[in-house]
């Protein structure tokens, strides 16, 4: 029996690998809860890398197997378990809040699957020593510096104060950008810790009036993001809300008139100067009732882009062992993604951060790239 | 300074006064059955979203829609207590306390499937028009949230010292069988009692919907609040519950000053182990010999 079984197998594999490979990829992404909107933006452009990919007709197909994180770690690391040991995925992307990425990168680092991941920016991702991770954005430290360096030199900033998430991300991101601005001779008059269920900021403004900054960096989701912004409206503040990667369009919707002023970093906007930018755009909108791609819209695209690349490269036999994907990602050299050149260092952290940043403001309603 | 901590006190007063309406529920059935209804929280948050879907889903006015959400909470409460409470009416009184717990799984779950769990924007027009008092600005739905949460305590506080419901209320709660030998039906003021404590509940939530962010986890952190104040104001003692709640709500507010915001929920707690500490039978104990 057990023989019958494993001359099955066999013989599954050769008949799979003869006919048309396929690869399993599994996407782990919030599809629910307060992150929903990022993970939901993700699916669509990694979406669209897919389809483009099938069409092209390699006789390789990918499968994407999704999973819903919520971005709740234990949630995260289920669905990790789950696509690997019941599914059994070749290659898994995902990670947008940075707690649920550390916690399914443990299953992933386990079984010696190579991750792909897209958003989750605490620097720890990367420096933990797993060799099986692959970040293609900047990591928070670099955001952080990057940030603090744009309101020192471009806006103004002389006072800040920072209304951060207590969790792996924020208090990196909060660290980072307040030891950077300090030592950039910005004042940080306040840094307020916050929960992801706290939804009223009311007397967190009234602390943060009389303290005057001139910026209040804010790294939240976008509805408690919308909340502050609205709160300081209230309260009559006119600083403007800073953020970082995580407030897209649904922010400035919700806030309105609020976040008028509010100005962020970003890895990637429509406006996009490069050919491969613009025809991922032009692409985007096609597929998608002529909506117009984000940031978590490229970074789905471009990590599927990643994959795509390193199976063309691995695999003459069409195999694709998790070994040889591992190689073939880490060996990834200059990959033109829609957010830039894409090439990995040693840790598996995407190289040549200071391009990848885009200054976007809010003109009275109207995102607008900076130069 | 001075217009700072006048904007704390007034956030306070606002935030004090919806944990008083909705503990004020809470207590009430605690009063009159001895058990803590932990499903308490989830009814503040169907009231937000009956509020929610009536106002900006059916475009009714923010009136009916706060009306809607009184009737759509104090429906959930009788049809709690009809399916959960009354068969338990005579169970050790550990099962009624689990079943609440199990009842208030239930409704986050039911909220889930139903309406989702993305978080969602109760915009009414209040909440972008700011008003000024003396020195500080706030919104105008917060001034309503306070106003209308004020006049709901003292209509609450005349029903049950003046009226005659409010009358057999107390007599149940201090007596059941005595209450029924005087002839008060004690089914129906247990229903109404569901019915008004559900109902302030469900009117909070519309009121602070929003204020908030509406999702089907948000009645948690109220309940945990709630329940601290019950037990602060002396399990059932409606005095002790609203004395209890304002605290609780300025404790919150100025424990800014002194604190990181990420940390104010923990003040609830102290304030409890504290006054249980120091008078464990709460502030106001409306029932000394029961509660030792």
């Amino acid at each position: 029996m057990k023989r019958l079984l494993a001359f099955t197998s066999v013989f599954c594999v050769l008949s799979s690998a003869s006919f048309a490979a396929e690869v399993k990829v599994g996407f782990l992404l919030p599809l629910s809860g307060g992150g929903a909107e990022y993970g939901q933006r993700q699916l669509k452009g990694a979406n669209l890398a897919i389809q483009e990919f099938n069409a092209q007709g390699t006789g390789i197909t990918i499968k994407l197997l999704m999973s819903d994180t919520k971005c709740v770690p234990v949630e995260a690391s289920n669905a990790a378990e789950r696509l690997v040991e019941r599914d059994g995925i070749d290659v898994m992307i995902g990670g947008t809040c940075s707690p649920e990425a550390i916690s399914a990168l443990r299953v992933t680092q386990k079984s010696k699957i190579p991750h792909i991941v897209p958003a989750a920016a605490a620097t720890s991702i990367t420096e933990a020593g797993n060799a099986f991770v692959f970040r293609i954005i900047p990591n928070t430290k670099q955001i952080a510096e990057n940030l603090a360096d744009v309101l020192a030199d471009r806006m103004g900033g002389k006072q800040l104060a920072t209304v951060y998430l207590n969790d792996d991300f924020g208090i990196d991101l909060n660290t980072n950008l307040v030891n950077r601005a300090q030592s950039k001779g910005i004042k940080v008059v306040a840094q307020e810790g916050i929960e992801r269920t706290t939804m009223d900021f009311f007397a967190t403004v009234a602390k943060l009036k009389p303290l005057n900054p001139d910026v209040v960096v804010a790294p939240l989701f976008n509805k408690p993001a919308a909340q502050l912004a609205r709160a300081m409206r209230e309260q009559g503040m006119t600083a403007p809300i800073s953020d970082t990667i995580m407030l897209t369009d649904e922010f400035h919707q919700l806030a309105g008139p609020a976040a008028y002023g509010s100005f962020q970093t970003t890895f990637f906007h429509p406006s996009v100067k490069t050919e491969r930018g613009k025809a991922f755009v032009e692409h985007f909108k096609a597929n998608n009732n002529g909506e117009l791609p984000g940031n978590f819209e490229a970074e789905g695209y471009d990590s599927v882009m990643v994959l795509v690349d390193a199976l063309k490269r691995s695999g003459a036999d069409k195999s694709f062992s998790k070994e040889a994907l591992t190689k073939a990602i880490r060996e990834t050299k200059a990959l033109p993604g829609v957010m830039g050149p894409i090439t990995f260092d040693q840790k598996g952290q995407v190289e040549a951060v200071a391009e990848k940043f885009v200054l976007i403001r809010n003109d009275n309603g109207t995102l607008r790239p900076m130069d | 300074m001075g217009e700072y901590l006048l904007t704390l006190l007034v956030s306070g007063l606002v935030t004090g006064s919806v944990y008083t309406v909705t503990a004020l529920g809470l207590t009430m059935v605690y009063g009159i059955l001895n058990v803590m209804n932990f499903a308490h929280g989830e009814v503040f948050m169907v009231g937000a979203y009956c509020g929610y879907f009536l106002f900006a889903v059916l475009g009714m006015s923010y009136p009916v829609a706060i009306l809607g959400a009184i009737a759509g909470a104090a429906a959930t409460g009788v049809l709690m207590e009809a399916v959960v409470f009354r068969p338990l009416r005579n169970a050790p009184q550990l099962s009624p306390l689990i079943a609440s717990l199990g009842v208030s799984i239930f409704l986050q779950n039911m909220a889930l499937l139903l309406w989702s769990p993305t978080p969602r924007m109760f915009n009414t027009p209040f909440v972008d028009e700011v008003v000024r008092i003396f020195v500080i600005s706030m919104s105008m739905q917060r001034v309503i949230v306070f106003i209308v949460c004020a006049l709901l305590i003292a209509a609450l506080y005349f029903v049950v010292q003046k009226t005659a419901l409010g009358k057999s209320m107390r007599a149940v709660a201090l007596d059941p069988e005595a209450a029924a030998l005087m002839g008060i039906d004690n089914r129906r003021v247990i229903v109404a009692t569901f019915a008004i404590g559900s109902g302030l509940a469900g009117v909070a939530g519309a009121l602070v919907g929003p204020i908030l962010i509406i999702n089907p986890f948000m009645g948690i952190p109220i309940i945990l609040k709630a329940f601290a104040i019950v037990i602060m104001g002396g399990f059932g003692s409606i005095q002790g519950t609203v004395v209890a709640g304002f605290i609780l709500g300025l404790a919150e507010s100025f424990g800014i000053l002194i604190i990181p915001s990420a940390y104010i929920d923990t003040i609830a707690f102290v304030l409890l182990i504290g006054t249980l500490l120091v008078r464990p039978t709460g502030l106001f104990a409306e029932r000394l010999e029961e509660n030792v």
